[in-house]
């Protein structure tokens, strides 16, 4: 299945984790491969969930920096110990603000456990200017929406909330 | 000659406000083409300083560059100490010391000078240098059998065949296919060989399966699963600096004339 197709494949939320700030995040939470992980420091807000779909298993990062009006949701394919990245959206303080990366080709072709891939494997979309307002309501509902990933109603306010 | 210079680096800078005091936005971007941002953030009540977004350590290292190992750390201090930085390991943000509103200019353009730096760290990640073996691999073996065979990329040996595809597969007019399973990393090399082990044990096909990998020493296979893979594949192949014998190898395993033997 290419890239694309796996990001608005319809998948189903099986495990939501807290929100949390104020502490680095651990390297087990948002997993490349067996030897690295991504982690956003202290004053990022971030959590992780689990989704599936069709036996595959995806994990997606949720994180932002209020203080910096930056955003990211990435949604990674897992193959045994790796994960290929597949999409990031983002939002940063530049011209870009609203923008999603897709990596181009079929799933299996990609390079596991790295965030980037050389341009031409990466393709970039910019969604429009919209101003940052974003809450942990709003960044689950926004990854969540970009990614076609349902069920988050199966999870309490408490845990869509501090 | 200097107001276009001047002119050309500033009419790409772009400054906006953030909470935290400002954004600043230059014309260079990453390797992935984002641009590549720095904050102007309020530290007290007088001073400021300049930082990062809290991304540039955090993508090194996601990128597999491990910052913790001996070569590299002494690398990033090196480069910390000569652009007047610090890293926080906390907010995972890198940093320039408390400054005057005097200061700030020139602590921007040593900071900015600070990430352009570490972009480079990343090229030489493993991930990175593994993907171009792998391309060269494929390229230079499409070359070898052009008009020869045909190059199946991410296929099997055999349509029933289930597991881990090769990452190229030979097929000669009237000879057994063969599978090249490309060695960049410990997982590639088990696929390989359980692969032989199904084409053989289960499924009685006569097709070969070979592994390339990029060094013969210096590779990311385990020293055990090599010497499985020299015993039970139908050929282990090293590539970099002999890549004329490693494809002439192929060649033969495919049941062709190899390139060496041509020219001899």
């Amino acid at each position: 299945m290419r890239a694309l197709l796996a990001v608005r494949e319809p998948k189903v939320l099986v495990n939501l984790g807290a929100w949390s700030i104020g502490r680095k995040m651990p390297a087990s939470a948002f997993p490349l491969s067996r030897s690295h992980s991504y982690q956003v420091g202290a004053s990022w807000h971030w959590c992780v969930a689990d989704a599936r779909a069709k036996g595959q298993e995806f994990k997606i990062l949720i994180a932002f920096n209020a203080g910096k009006f930056d955003y990211r949701a990435w949604l990674s394919l897992r193959y045994g110990n790796d994960y290929a990245l597949l999409a990031r959206l983002e939002h940063h303080r530049s011209h870009k603000g609203w923008h999603i990366h897709c990596k181009r080709g079929p799933c299996d072709g990609l390079v596991r456990g790295v965030v980037k891939e050389p341009l031409d494997r990466d393709r970039s979309r910019t969604c429009g200017a919209a101003p940052f307002e974003v809450g942990h309501h709003d960044a689950l509902k926004l990854a969540f929406r970009s990614f076609n990933v349902s069920g988050e109603s199966q999870f309490s306010e408490g845990e869509l909330h501090l | 000659m200097k107001h276009l210079l001047c002119q050309a680096f500033c009419d790409a800078l772009e400054v906006r406000p953030v909470p935290v005091g400002w954004a600043i936005q230059t014309s260079y971007t990453d390797a992935g083409g984002d641009p590549l941002l720095m904050y102007l953030v309020r530290d007290n009540e007088k001073g400021w300083r300049v930082e990062d977004d809290g991304n540039q350590v955090p993508m090194l290292e996601a990128c597999g560059v491990d910052l913790g190992g001996k070569s590299r750390r002494e690398a990033f201090a090196y480069l910390l100490r000569e652009f007047g930085a610090r890293f926080d390991p906390e907010e995972r943000t890198l940093c320039s010391s408390s400054l005057s509103e005097s200061e700030i200019g020139a602590a921007a353009v040593r900071f900015m000078g600070l990430l352009l730096r570490l972009q480079d760290l990343a090229l030489l990640s493993t991930p990175f240098v593994r993907n171009a073996f792998r391309e060269d691999a494929i390229t230079a073996i499409q070359h070898a059998f052009e008009g020869e065979a045909v190059i199946e990329e991410k296929g099997q040996l055999a349509q029933d065949m289930v597991g881990p595809e090769a990452d190229v597969v030979v097929r000669a007019a009237a000879r057994p296919p063969v599978a090249i399973y490309i060695g960049t990393s410990e997982e590639r090399a088990l696929h390989a060989i359980v692969s032989k082990m199904e084409a053989q044990a289960y499924r009685h096909h006569e097709g070969r399966v070979a592994l390339l990998v990029e060094r013969a020493k210096t590779n990311p296979v385990k020293e055990k699963t090599l010497a499985l893979a020299y015993a039970r594949l139908d050929g282990v192949v090293s590539y970099r600096g002999t890549e004329r014998d490693a494809l002439a190898k192929l060649k033969a395993l495919a049941g062709l004339t190899s390139a060496l033997e041509a020219a001899e």
